[in-house]
């Protein structure tokens, strides 16, 4: 009880430190390294978090078209993320084979994701999952109570990442094609032309053929079914999250801002900038949280007194003994603060242990509270 | 036998003690003394001073008037803390409520007047080993007091008294509450381990059937009296 008392006075304000602390470098190093991100008009906040933390969220999806006109300028790199499902509750980031590069992203294990259905998995996911290269992993079904909406789909693990420190170590990473198939955009079911059954047809004429509900589509995509699978859609209008943008320059940069900030629908921003409001305002928490720490802590420090007094009463038939067996008052306040000591030593090293370990798991604290 | 006190381990001179909080309540000892080796039991009514002459006698309580000599020394004339070392080093002390500590065990209990006096040595832990197997509760020295018997409890109390070989034992009721068998057995591990260390025993106790075994039987009236005393 003394220990938990201990532990709330010097926990509360080291571990919001900790967090605050790691959760500003974790949001400040990954905004860093990417100048621009562009998506959808709304919060500014959700959109960086999605794409550069892997906060799978409802960030309403940009044509990929986009990433197109963007490259359209002389000297820029963009690289479109799509973050929307999760499997077995780590997101899937969804990302071209170029993201591997800039980020410098190596498998530690098998290799990188060359194809439809292939996932590679973050150092902390497959450490979390338990899978390695040659396993499978189901994603997550999007509404479980709508059978209108796109099944789950069996990925193959086909690498697992080193370790970088940060949101990528706790992700599924997979292409884009795949992730359209998650939305059900692309799917692949048995070959239409060769289909018999009245059921499964509503129509057919020379050159189309109109397929019912009932065709079932594969779920699993591996060798037998890899070729059926197909889009159905124009790839410029195929939905991404976020396009990472990287301008050759500064000029760039302001053309590409302008073009987009140019569409109402659309936002181009900074990361930093977004990163340091939202720093701004967990800061403001933080104050908040050391105000109430305080009052807390001062509650807890005159329970520990309090606690401290009645213990030595109670404890007056001991410290007779004590005396009278020959120790001196010098020896038993030793022993009496050696024992309030203990305990001030095992709250305060827990305060430590607990400010260390969420401290270090900020990144996992910022995709579930922001 | 030597009662005159010349070759006194004990002796009191001239003692008043004045009770704190009885202004007009005090304990006067004309003359006492106990000659080494001698193992003496005191009797008397409840509230008679009794155990308050052992206190003095053990340097937990200083008399405002007279002397107490206790090993050869005044101990009035000592300072708290060479009083307190006195204790530790030559003065086992049974308790009347055994005093043993809830939170050690057995073992932990009997080595806490070493520990304290900074005589835990691997001598002294297989010297209270010995002991406890001597007086029966070898088997229990990992039990915390709470799962002792009455009779274990007070052997624990007693085994702490001895283990630092004291030349001076001083027991408050010993026999507390046990049955008459069990006050005798514990009454002859005292005794049995001060013959073996050769030290002086002095006793309080209301158990007459204990008496007979020590050398000298006193009645505190004979040699206090308490004045004061609302009548």
């Amino acid at each position: 009880m003394l220990c938990v008392c201990v532990f709330v006075i010097a926990g509360l304000p080291l571990v919001t430190r900790s967090v605050v602390r790691s959760f500003e470098d974790s949001l400040r190093d990954r905004a860093i390294t990417v100048p621009m991100i562009v998506g959808s008009a709304g919060s500014r906040f959700d959109l960086v978090l999605a794409s550069l933390h892997w906060r799978a969220s409802d960030v309403t999806p940009i044509p990929l078209g986009v990433a197109e006109e963007i490259r359209s300028e002389p000297g820029v790199m963009a690289i479109p993320v799509h973050v929307r499902f999760r499997a077995r509750g780590i997101p899937i980031a969804a990302v071209p084979y170029e993201y591997f590069e800039y980020r410098l992203l190596t498998p530690r294990d098998g290799r990188l994701v060359a194809g439809l259905g292939e996932a590679v998995l973050g150092s902390s996911a497959a450490a979390e999952l338990g899978l390695v290269p040659g396993d499978e992993l189901p994603s997550d079904q999007l509404r479980s109570y709508d059978i209108t909406a796109p099944s789950a789909v069996m990925l193959r693990v086909v690498g697992v990442l080193r370790e970088t420190g940060t949101a990528d170590d706790r992700a599924v990473f997979v292409d884009l094609e795949t992730a359209w198939t998650l939305e059900g955009i692309a799917h692949g079911h048995e070959e239409a032309s060769s289909i018999t059954d009245e059921n499964k047809l509503i129509g057919r004429s020379d050159d189309r053929v109109a397929l019912s509900g009932a065709v079932i589509e594969h779920q699993r995509i591996d060798e037998s079914t890899i070729g059926s699978f197909h889009l159905h859609a124009d790839r410029a209008d195929l939905p991404v999250t976020a396009i990472l943008v990287f301008p050759g320059s500064e000029k760039t940069a302001t053309l590409v801002r302008t073009r987009i900030n140019a569409d109402p629908t659309r936002q181009a921003l900074s990361p930093s900038a977004v990163s340091e409001e939202l720093i701004g305002s967990v800061l403001r928490v933080r104050r908040v949280v050391d105000a109430i720490s305080l009052v807390v802590g001062i509650a807890m420090l005159g329970l520990l007194v309090l606690v401290a007094l009645l213990s030595y009463r109670a404890r007056a038939d001991e410290v007779r003994t004590l005396l009278e067996i020959g120790a001196t008052p010098s020896q038993v306040a030793a022993l009496f603060l050696t024992e309030f000591g203990g305990v001030i030593l095992v709250g305060v090293g827990a305060a430590f242990l607990a400010a260390w370990a969420l401290g270090g798991a900020s990144d996992r604290i910022l995709t579930l509270f922001t | 036998m030597d009662v005159t006190g010349t070759n006194s381990v004990i002796r009191l001179s001239d003692v008043a003690y004045r009770f704190p909080g009885h202004d007009r309540l005090t304990l006067r000892v004309p003359s006492f003394s106990v000659p080494e080796g001698e193992h003496t039991a005191i009797t008397g009514p409840s509230g008679c001073g009794k155990t308050t002459l052992l206190r003095l006698i053990a340097g937990v309580l200083v008399p405002g008037e007279g002397s107490v000599q206790t090993l050869g020394t005044d101990t009035t004339r000592l300072h708290h803390k060479a009083r307190s070392r006195q204790r530790l080093r030559s003065i086992g002390m049974v308790f009347q409520d055994f005093a043993i500590l809830d939170y050690l065990t057995a073992f932990e209990n009997i080595m806490l007047t070493a520990r304290i006096g900074r005589a835990d040595s691997g001598s002294s832990r297989e010297h209270a080993r010995a002991l406890a197997e001597r007086a029966g509760i070898g088997h229990v020295l990992h039990r915390r007091p709470g799962r002792l018997s009455q009779g274990e409890r007070q052997r624990v109390a007693v085994c702490r008294a001895l283990v630092t070989k004291p030349r001076l034992v001083v027991c408050d009721e010993p026999t507390g509450n046990l049955d008459p068998s069990r006050s005798k057995a514990i009454v002859d591990l005292v005794l049995a381990e001060a013959d073996t260390l050769g030290s002086t025993v002095i006793t309080v106790t209301h158990d007459q059937t204990v008496l007979d075994r020590f050398d000298r039987t006193i009645d505190l009236s004979e040699v206090a009296t308490l004045k004061g005393v609302d009548a």
